[in-house]
């Protein structure tokens, strides 16, 4: 969503929620979310998920959320960051996933061979994470 | 094995400790999805209103509806602008973005 979108968009949200009410914001942070193999109930890090316009639209969210704030519109109360974690039971899997729900993530082509080897390796079980940082901000409407 | 989203429970769980009390709260949740953060919270409340425009989410979301929750939850395959010029003003006690900036 361009930076534009965000601001009008909360700017509408501001005009939903009663004087007083609560805006719980929830969106990933610019961090780089990572691809685990999870081998025999232990974690191995296999690579950062690159992003087609490179994270940006998270910062531009924060901004926007700020903005508000700048404005008066809503007071900012507190924040805090969870890890999102999504399993999957294998490369192709995450891969479909992704496709649907994430169209601009990137996932470099060497992860399957990784996985792969990993995968020769597990006696008793293997999934695939996604581990990302997320941000979760609770303001007052004001 | 099927995709799993937070199974962890994280996700509830911040939510839970920066809202505080759901009770008798009236929410608007912009971006709802498949329903998967909807479905953790909403018995807590008076009610939800559920907004999200990309139609195969909101497909998904009416197919896992939770028979408990049809009283409490409604979902509208909508984007805000449009839900915004039918809804009332200051009609919400919380507003939630769930991925949706």
């Amino acid at each position: 969503m361009p930076p534009e979108r965000m601001v009008h968009a909360l700017e509408t949200v501001h005009s939903l929620i009663k004087p007083g009410g609560m805006l719980i914001d929830i969106h990933p942070g610019v961090d780089k979310a990572w691809v685990e193999v999870r081998v025999n109930g232990k974690d191995y890090f296999l690579d950062v998920i690159q992003e087609t316009d490179d994270y940006i639209e998270y910062q531009q969210a924060s901004d926007a959320l700020a903005q508000m704030v700048d404005r008066k519109l809503f007071t900012f109360e507190e924040a805090g960051k969870f890890l999102f974690i999504i399993h999957a039971g294998s490369m192709d899997e995450m891969r479909e996933f992704l496709s649907a729900n994430w169209k601009d993530a990137v996932l470099n082509d060497s992860l399957d061979g990784k996985a792969r080897e990993y995968f020769s390796k597990a006696a008793e079980s293997f999934e695939i994470l996604i581990r990302q940082e997320i941000l979760i901000t609770r303001f007052r409407r004001n | 094995m099927p995709i799993l989203q937070d199974p962890e429970e994280n996700e509830i769980r911040a939510l839970l400790k920066h809202t505080g009390s759901f009770e008798g709260k009236s929410v608007l949740e912009i971006g709802c999805g498949d329903g998967r953060l909807t479905w953790r919270y909403a018995g807590d409340t008076a009610h939800v209103t559920g907004i999200d425009p990309d139609t195969e989410r909101y497909q998904r979301a009416l197919a896992d509806f939770p028979t408990q929750l049809k009283s409490k939850v409604e979902l509208h395959n909508i984007g805000l602008d449009d839900f915004a010029d039918r809804a009332h003003t200051d009609q919400f006690d919380i507003a939630i973005l769930a991925w949706s900036l």
